[in-house]
C-alpha cells in the first residue's frame, strides 16, 4: 500500500481544513507528527507484507515503486518532518501560522514521498513542483522582509530550474515516446551520442543542480535557509533540498541517464567545486544559520563527488552520505533553532559560553559537527571513508586529495562555530539564557543517538543495506 | 514560417509581461502570452491542449488577476514618481544572445535529429487522464491545494493584519 504514503497526507490536509470547531483544528496540529511517526515505523520494517498489500488488487496509484534507496529516503523524510513539526509547536506561537505550517508540511510530505517513489519523469516533475510551491510559501510564512527576499530568490531560480527540466522532459518524451524511466533509459542507451539527447540530459542535470544548491547555482540557498523560520529551515536544509535536488540526481543519473565518462567528469568537477567553495564561504560567515547553509553546499558536494566516482561503492557512498548529511544537518539546524529561541540572535560574535547554559544543545552540537567533519567512529566518518575509497578505486587521486583536505576545512569552520557559540566565557547578555524546552532538545538528542548508532553499526549497514543499494542501482 | 512568427511573438509578449511596471499590464501581457500559445498549439495539431490553455490560462486566470488587481489601490503619486521608467533597449543584448543561442541550437541540433516516436496517437482523454496518468492528476490536486494554501498564507493574513 505504497499509495497510502501519498493519500494519507492529502487526507490529513483535507481533515485539517474541515470547517470544524477550534478544538478540532488545534488537534489537527498533531497530524504531521502522527503521519511522519507512522512513516518512520513502517520503514523500519522494509520487508513487511504491508508494503505490497493491495497492489495485486490494483489498488495502487501508477508509476510507484519502493526499493532500498526509496525506503532509506522515506525514513529520512519521516524523521525530519517529525522533528520539524515538533519544533514548530514550540517556536511558531501564532495559531493561524501554525495551522498554515501544518497544511504546507502535509503537502510537502506528500510531494517528497512521491518524488522518492515514482518511476516516471513527468510525474517526478509534478511532485517536485508540489515540494517547491510548498517551500516558497513556507519560507515566507512569518512574512518578514528577509523571508520574502529568501522566498523570492528561491522562486526565481526554481522557475529557471523548472523551465530547464520541463524543456528536457519535452525533448526526451519526443525522442522516447514515453516518460517512464525504462522507456527513457533504453532510448538514451540507443542515442547516447546524439546532441539533442545529450542537450536534454544536460538541461535536466543543471535544473537539479539549481534545486540542490550546487555551486555556482547556489544563489538562493543561503538566503532561503537563513531567513526562514526555525522549523522551516530544518525542513529545507534537512530534507527538501536533499530530496528535490540530490536524491533525484542520484536516481536519474544512475537509473535513467546512465553514468557515462562525460557525466562522471562533470559530477566530479562540480562536486569538488562545491566542497571547496562551500567550505571556504562557511569559514567567513558571522550568522549561525548562514554558516550551516554554506556547510550544506559543501557537504552536498561530497555526495555529488561520490556519484561521479561511480560503481557500486561510489553510489553506496553517495546514498550513505546523503542519509548522514540529512541527519547531522537537521541536528545542527535544530541546535541553531534552540540557540536562536533562547538568545534571540544568530550573530556568532554576540554569543559565547552557551555550553554552560545549554548543556544538551552544546553536547549534541559537538556530536553533529564531529560527524560532519568526518571524525571516527561517528556516521559521517564512515560515509566519507566510503567516498574516499570509491574515488581511489575509480582512479581519481586529485579529487580524493580535495575530499580529504576539505574535510579539514569542515573541521575548521565547525570548530570556529563551536568556540564562538558554546565554548569560552559566557558572553554579555547571555547570562540569563536557559536550555531550550524538551520539544527542541528531544529531537536533538534523538538525532545525536542516530549519528552514534549508525557509526557503531556501520559494518552491518554497509553489507546489508548500502552496498546492495549501490549494486541494485 | 508561421511557427517562427508565433514563437517570436510569444517571446516578445512574454518580455513585455515580465518587464511591465504595472500589475494590470503584466496580467494582460500574461493573457496575451497564453493566447499566442493557444494559436501555437492549434497550429501544432494539439487542439485539446490549446483549448485548455485558452480556457484556463488565457481566460480564467486573466479574469482572476484583473479582478484582484481592480480591488487594489494605485501606488501613491510619490512612489509612482520614484519608480524608474522602463528602458526596454537595455534588454536588447539579452534578446540578441537568446537569438544567437537559438540559431546555434538549430544548427547543431537540427529539427528532427533522432527518430521521433508517435506521441500524438489518439488516446481517449478520459483513458489518458484516469487510467494512464492517474498519479499525475492526483499530484495536480496537491499542487492546487499548495497554491491555495500559499494564497491564504500570503494574502488573507495580510488583509487580517491591516
Amino acid at each position: 500500500m505504497t499509495s497510502l504514503l501519498l493519500i494519507l497526507p492529502l487526507a490529513g490536509f483535507i481533515l485539517a481544513n474541515l470547517p470544524a470547531g477550534r478544538a478540532f483544528r488545534r488537534m489537527c496540529i498533531v497530524l504531521p507528527l502522527v503521519l511522519s511517526a507512522v512513516q518512520v515505523l513502517l520503514t523500519l520494517f522494509p520487508k513487511a507484507s504491508w508494503w505490497t498489500a493491495g497492489n495485486a488488487a490494483g489498488l495502487s496509484l501508477g508509476f510507484l515503486r519502493i526499493d532500498g534507496i526509496s525506503m532509506l529516503m522515506l525514513l529520512a523524510i519521516g524523521l525530519v518532518v517529525f522533528a520539524s513539526s515538533l519544533i514548530s509547536t514550540a517556536t511558531v506561537r501564532d495559531e493561524r501560522k501554525n495551522r498554515s505550517f501544518v497544511n504546507l508540511v502535509l503537502l510537502s510530505l506528500l510531494g517528497m514521498n512521491g518524488v522518492v517513489m515514482v518511476t516516471d519523469i513527468f510525474t517526478l516533475y509534478v511532485f517536485l513542483e508540489i515540494v517547491s510551491v510548498c517551500s516558497f510559501v513556507l519560507i515566507a510564512l512569518q512574512r518578514e522582509q528577509a523571508m520574502f527576499e529568501g522566498a523570492f530568490k528561491y522562486v526565481v531560480l526554481s522557475a529557471v530550474a523548472t523551465m530547464l527540466m520541463l524543456t528536457s522532459i519535452g525533448i526526451l518524451f519526443l525522442c522516447a515516446g514515453g516518460t517512464s524511466f525504462t522507456d527513457l533509459s533504453s532510448m538514451i542507451a540507443r542515442n547516447h551520442a546524439d546532441y539533442t539527447v545529450v542537450f536534454a540530459i544536460l538541461m535536466f542535470i543543471v535544473g537539479l543542480f539549481i534545486k540542490g544548491g550546487i555551486i555556482p547555482f547556489h544563489g538562493w540557498l543561503p538566503d532561503a535557509y537563513s531567513s526562514a523560520a526555525a522549523p522551516v529551515s530544518i525542513l529545507l536544509a534537512g530534507i527538501v533540498t536533499k530530496v528535490s535536488g540530490v536524491y533525484t540526481l542520484i536516481r536519474l543519473v544512475v537509473e535513467v541517464f546512465g553514468a557515462t565518462p562525460k557525466t562522471s567528469q562533470v559530477l566530479l568537477f562540480m562536486g569538488a567545486l562545491s566542497i571547496v567553495a562551500g567550505a571556504l564561504a562557511a569559514l567567513g560567515q558571522k550568522d549561525f544559520k548562514r554558516m550551516l547553509a554554506y556547510s550544506s553546499i559543501s557537504q552536498v558536494g561530497y555526495i555529488i563527488l561520490s556519484l561521479g566516482a561511480g560503481g557500486a561503492l561510489g553510489i553506496a557512498g553517495a546514498v550513505f552520505h546523503l542519509f548522514n548529511h540529512t541527519i547531522f544537518k537537521t541536528q545542527l539546524f535544530i541546535n541553531a533553532a534552540a540557540v536562536e529561541a533562547q538568545t534571540g540572535s544568530r550573530d556568532l560574535d554576540a554569543m559565547g559560553g552557551l555550553a554552560s547554559r545549554m548543556p544538551v544543545t552544546g553536547a549534541t552540537s559537538v556530536v553533529a559537527l564531529l560527524s560532519a567533519a568526518g571524525i571516527p567512529p561517528l556516521a559521517g566518518f564512515w560515509s566519507k571513508l566510503v567516498i574516499v575509497v570509491a574515488l581511489w578505486k575509480a582512479g581519481h587521486p586529485v579529487y580524493l586529495a580535495v575530499a580529504v583536505l576539505a574535510s579539514l576545512l569542515t573541521l575548521a569552520y565547525f570548530l570556529v562555530l563551536q568556540r564562538k557559540v558554546f565554548f569560552g566565557t559566557v558572553a554579555p547578555g547571555c547570562d540569563s539564557v536557559k536550555e531550550a524546552g524538551w520539544r527542541i532538545t528531544g529531537p536533538s538528542v534523538a538525532f545525536s543517538l542516530i549519528i552514534i548508532a549508525v557509526g557503531v553499526a556501520v559494518p552491518f549497514l554497509l553489507d546489508t543495506i548500502l552496498l546492495p543499494i549501490g549494486r541494485m542501482l | 514560417m508561421l511557427l517562427m512568427i508565433l514563437l517570436t511573438l510569444l517571446v516578445g509578449i512574454g518580455f513585455y509581461a515580465v518587464l511591465s511596471k504595472t500589475l494590470l499590464k503584466a496580467a494582460i501581457g500574461l493573457g496575451a502570452v497564453s493566447a499566442a500559445l493557444t494559436v501555437l498549439l492549434f497550429s501544432m495539431d494539439s487542439p485539446l491542449a490549446a483549448v485548455f490553455e485558452l480556457s484556463v490560462c488565457a481566460g480564467l486566470i486573466t479574469v482572476i488577476f484583473v479582478s484582484v488587481i481592480s480591488m487594489t489601490k494605485a501606488a501613491a503619486p510619490r512612489d509612482q514618481k520614484e519608480a524608474e521608467p522602463n528602458h526596454y533597449l537595455k534588454y536588447l543584448p539579452l534578446l540578441a544572445t537568446g537569438a544567437i543561442v537559438f540559431c546555434a541550437m538549430r544548427y547543431w541540433l537540427g529539427d528532427a535529429p533522432v527518430a521521433q516516436a508517435t506521441v500524438t496517437a489518439g488516446v481517449d482523454v478520459r483513458h489518458a487522464l484516469w487510467d494512464l496518468r492517474g498519479t499525475d492528476v492526483f499530484a495536480q490536486l496537491a499542487v492546487l491545494f499548495s497554491g491555495v494554501s500559499g494564497v491564504i498564507v500570503l494574502f488573507k493574513e495580510l488583509k487580517h493584519d491591516e
